[in-house]
């Protein structure tokens, strides 16, 4: 089929990772695709996907950190995490230059997540070869 | 050729009833979540499920059978890595 071509995938999470299992079908699928050598341009959360890019998510130690796990996969393969800004807004993620901006007190955008805006979305998939929603 | 993703059950959500109405020729149907419990459940839409897995056009993923206790009486089981394979082998993919 395409075992010796390689893809380049963009995927669109919305689901919220405490509650709801398309975020865990994501990540299982990003890892699956980069194992079998294709290439991730990107992920997007978006809606209630936002939610993973808080970096004061503290499951109980065995339960999964869906968070952490993907943070350590986009620094391992060397892909962007961006997240839809008005919608993390609206939750309660912020990052530094948006909580001075705004004079909250904290921020809580966990690295290497970046905050970013549909326009990135239309970016991610129009350089892509398939864009998969979850 | 679309490959249809349905996350959601059959007995909680018209998702499977409508996608199968906007299902063409060729396109293929993933069930995935709580979606799978079409490919094991007596449903409506069981005649329509068969034929599809005749022309070999419907496919259940592994992960989230096995998590559900569950058995397939229609749909051809696949993982994950077989599951990257069809997004590539469709043109576009569509989450329902």
């Amino acid at each position: 089929m395409s075992d010796h071509q390689v893809t380049k995938f963009t995927l669109l999470v919305t689901g919220n990772p405490a509650s709801h299992q398309s975020a865990s079908n994501a990540y299982q699928f990003c890892s699956a695709a980069l194992k079998a050598g294709h290439k991730m341009s990107g992920v997007f959360f978006y809606l209630d996907g936002v939610l993973t890019a808080s970096n004061l998510i503290s499951p109980a130690t065995d339960e999964v950190n869906l968070p952490s796990l993907w943070a350590n996969l986009a620094n391992e393969y060397q892909f962007p995490l961006e997240v839809c800004v008005s919608a993390s807004l609206r939750r309660g993620i912020v990052n530094q230059q948006e909580a001075e901006q705004l004079a909250l007190s904290n921020y809580n955008l966990k690295s290497p997540f970046v905050l970013s805006g549909l326009g990135q979305l239309a970016e991610l998939s129009a350089g892509c070869d398939r864009l998969v929603q979850f | 050729m679309i490959l249809h993703t349905v996350n959601s059950s059959p007995l909680s959500t018209f998702s499977l009833h409508d996608c199968l109405k906007q299902l063409a020729d060729n396109d293929i149907l993933l069930l995935m979540s709580d979606g799978v419990i079409a490919a094991s459940a007596s449903i409506e839409q069981q005649s329509t499920l068969l034929k599809l897995h005749e022309s070999q056009r419907l496919y259940v993923l592994q992960d989230d059978l096995e998590a559900r206790g569950l058995v397939v009486n229609v749909g051809q089981i696949i993982d994950y890595p077989a599951f990257v394979n069809l997004t590539i082998q469709c043109k576009s993919q569509l989450s329902w």
